[in-house]
């Protein structure tokens, strides 16, 4: 088996009395992706603050590239490159200057600075407009910026927080075929974020955090066995679901109401339904065996007068793990 | 080790004059209003009410010479007789003496020589060692003096450039072949006397009509005051390039690119002296800039460079000390901006930017005492004044500020460097 570049154990981190992150251990193999994948406030970007040494630790230790946090920090630094969740650049400096900058406090100069520069900004797609100013960029062209200034070292682990974040389809895409670029070329990558989709998508193995805990951890095949032989149907609905489900009549047994963590009770006592969920403008509703559920699960929802445009029959993914671990979808 | 905080500071230097908006304001800023309040107080004598009374100016003429007596009857001509009061003296320390009583606002003492310098050897047709006129002013007075100093520079500069069309008329002879050689140093001596030999010589009588017009026009008027408003609206403007530049201490770790260069194998230390050397350099570029432009576009006369140049750092180093101070005091980029330009002005004011203050109260003389402005102002008037030795006082000054007020900011600093270095 590969060997870890990344180890942590029992990571914890406290601001004030509030416990953000409430002991993780996990490790990254050489050469993978690794996701953690997990809602907002779950502790992720804690998480990668703390193994890229920008916050100390509360309690538990971590071991990166052989060198040891706490303790031999500077070491730990020059092995990983890190690409924040909010973009950390200079607008007014040419991506170019931007990129020359992040560059040198990784103790590259000259020649070899001016190449690697070129190298990333293609790499990134945007070489045609190296001159240009950062804050003439679209979101998703900062954001492109933004993994190069941490690939530019060529780290053996880079850390991306969120780099997907409120970006256009075509940018995510690039971003998403380069961070396999990255790992096929060598570079190990711990990966977060919210999406489940780039999760499964991406990722060699996944975590899950939720509440500064890791819920669970192995490659997807290992996780949704974890929710059994489960499948999903997911009701796509007109409206969003809180609103739909509060215009409709609902039975004594199984009333139309969405609970705070999103968990619906319409479909409750129907055969084969182990439960039912709100995200968006859809409800996910796990099941033993989706052709048998169908059509009590569809028929509840016309009695209540719940006006189902289409259902995607689903196979387990990550998001019925973490429903299943939860009982909460992955974006309430 | 020093490469990453040259590496930073020079990238902050970059983000500064990145920005055209900003360049505008920090550096064609102060220029356009020196320009504009020299103009509006320069109507000095003028019949617009903010008469100020007449400068008083000894004279001591050691030299007697042609051109000696010129300058004398440029200073006693009707034109700048609103604007001085000239009284001539015989000896050269008791007029010195008078000056640092403050009795007068400067004295000019034309050393002996004076006259011959101007005139170029007969024979080779080279110039003689400058022999300059001495303008001892008093720091006092500083719009007084500079405009006494600019109208004997105005005045020399005059001469010499009709020195020179002299001399250009004798190579000229002399290459083209028109005067033999033996001949030369005889049209040499006529075409000098016939410039300067005589003040009742009709050429000399013109020149000196030109004089007294440039000299009561531009030399009189905006010029001088320039001399005074170029260095107070730089200093004005020191202030606020490095409040901007102490902004982006607070900016940037909101903005995430601190924590970035944390995350890079950066010292915390050298972060910090990066940021600290960055908002220094930037006040210290713009200053410069401003120099040479004054020096450039206006002719003004800053003094020794490097004694310039030492006045520079002494000044902006003192005033990022209040930069940081003001950064370590706000709790976010917003409150750097609205403190710094509070301390800008105030500053501004007690420095004696806009007017000079020290003469009307006291008390906020003293209290003057505590800005960069002040301290650097005293230093350029000086310097302007050709007393160098006068410099070495708000040097030291600046220097003693800078070193105490960055050891009160890095105390701040240090009890929330938790908060300042992390997201
Ligand atoms: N400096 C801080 N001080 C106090 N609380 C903090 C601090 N940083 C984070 N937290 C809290 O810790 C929790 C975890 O935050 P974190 O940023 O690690 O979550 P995340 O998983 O990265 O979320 P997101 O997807 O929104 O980026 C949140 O509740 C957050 O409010
Ligand atoms: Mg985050």
């Amino acid at each position: 088996m590969t060997p870890p570049i990344l180890t942590a154990k029992d990571l914890r981190k406290k601001f004030g009395d509030f416990e953000a992150v409430k002991g993780i251990s996990f490790s990254v193999l050489r050469g993978e992706i690794f996701s953690l994948l997990g809602p907002n406030g779950a502790g992720k970007t804690t998480t990668i603050n703390m193994l890229s040494c920008l916050l100390p630790p509360t309690s538990g230790t971590a071991e990166i590239a052989g060198h040891a946090i706490p303790g031999d920090t500077l070491a730990v630094r020059r092995a990983i490159g890190v690409v924040p969740q909010e973009i950390a650049l200079y607008d007014s400096l040419s991506a170019r200057q931007n990129l020359e900058f992040w560059g040198r406090l990784y103790d590259m100069r000259g020649q070899e600075l001016t190449q690697r520069i070129d190298e990333v900004l293609d790499q990134v797609g945007l070489a045609d407009r190296a001159k240009d100013k950062v804050k003439t960029f679209s979101g998703g062209m900062k954001r492109r910026i933004n993994i190069a200034a941490g690939l530019l070292h060529k780290p053996q682990l880079l850390f991306m927080d969120e780099p997907t974040v409120g970006i256009d389809p075509q940018s995510r895409r690039r971003i998403l075929d380069m961070v396999r670029e990255l790992r096929d070329g060598g570079m190990t990558v711990l990966y977060t974020t919210h999406y489940m989709e780039e999760a499964e998508e991406l990722s060699d193995r996944v975590g899950i955090i939720d509440q500064g805990r890791l819920i669970a951890l192995g490659t997807q095949a290992e996780l949704t066995r974890v929710v059994g032989e489960q499948e999903t149907l997911r009701l796509h609905l007109a409206e969003e679901a809180g609103v739909a489900l509060a215009g409709v009549n609902g039975t004594a047994g199984a009333p139309a109401t969405m609970s705070a963590d999103g968990s619906v009770a319409l479909f409750s006592g129907l055969p084969g339904v182990l439960r039912a969920s709100a995200v968006d403008h859809q409800i996910v509703v796990n099941v033993a065996d989706a052709g048998a559920a169908l059509p009590a699960v569809v028929g509840r929802a016309n009695t209540a007068g719940l006006h189902v445009r289409s259902v995607d029959i689903e196979q387990p993914n990550l998001e019925a793990v973490f429903l299943h671990l939860t009982g909460r979808g992955l974006r309430d | 080790m020093m490469n990453k905080i040259l590496t930073i500071m020079w990238k902050d230097v970059r983000v500064l004059f990145g920005d055209w908006a900003t360049v505008a304001l920090i550096i064609a800023g102060p220029l356009v209003l020196a320009l504009g309040l020299g103009l509006v107080t320069g109507g000095f004598g003028a019949d617009d009410g903010l008469a100020i009374s007449r400068i008083p100016v000894l004279v001591v003429d050691q030299d007697g010479g042609p051109i000696a007596t010129a300058l004398r009857d440029v200073l006693t001509s009707d034109d700048l007789s609103d604007l001085l009061a000239p009284e001539a003296l015989a000896d050269a320390d008791a007029a010195r003496a008078r000056v640092a009583d403050g009795e007068a606002a400067a004295a000019i003492i034309i050393p002996p020589g004076f006259s011959d310098s101007f005139l170029p050897d007969a024979m080779t047709g080279d110039m003689p060692a400058a022999v300059a006129a001495q303008v001892v002013a008093d720091p006092g007075a500083p719009i007084g003096a500079a405009v006494v100093r600019g109208i004997v520079e105005e005045f020399t500069a005059r001469v010499a450039t009709s020195v020179a069309g002299v001399r250009l008329g004798l190579t000229q002879l002399a290459t083209s072949g028109a005067v033999p050689p033996s001949e030369l140093a005889a049209v040499g001596q006529q075409l000098g006397e016939g410039a300067f030999g005589d003040t009742t010589n009709a050429a000399a009588a013109s020149l000196i009509r030109i004089d007294r017009q440039s000299v009561t026009t531009t030399g009189g008027d905006d010029f001088n005051a320039l001399a005074y408003f170029a260095p107070s609206m730089a200093l004005l403007f020191l202030m606020y390039a490095v409040t901007l530049g102490a902004r982006t201490l607070l900016a940037e770790r909101r903005e995430g690119t601190l924590p970035r260069m944390l995350a890079a194998p950066v010292s915390a230390g050298q972060v910090l002296g990066g940021k600290v050397g960055g908002i220094f350099l930037g006040g210290f570029m713009q200053l410069s800039a401003l120099i040479l432009l004054t020096t450039l576009l206006f002719q003004l006369n800053w003094g020794n460079p490097l004694i310039v140049l030492l006045l520079v750092v002494a000044a902006a180093l003192a005033a990022t000390g209040w930069g940081l101070l003001i950064a370590a005091a706000a709790a976010n980029a917003g409150q750097v901006t609205s403190l710094g330009m509070a301390v800008t002005l105030l500053f501004g004011i007690l420095g004696g930017s806009f007017v000079p203050l020290e003469n009307a109260w006291p008390a906020l003389d003293a209290l003057s005492r505590i800005t960069p402005n002040r301290w650097a102002l005293d230093g350029f008037t000086a310097l302007a004044s050709g007393e160098t030795a006068a410099v070495l006082m708000p040097v030291a000054a600046l220097l003693v500020m800078a070193v105490v007020l960055f050891a009160v900011a890095a105390l701040i600093f240090r009890r929330r460097q938790g908060a300042l270095l992390t997201a």
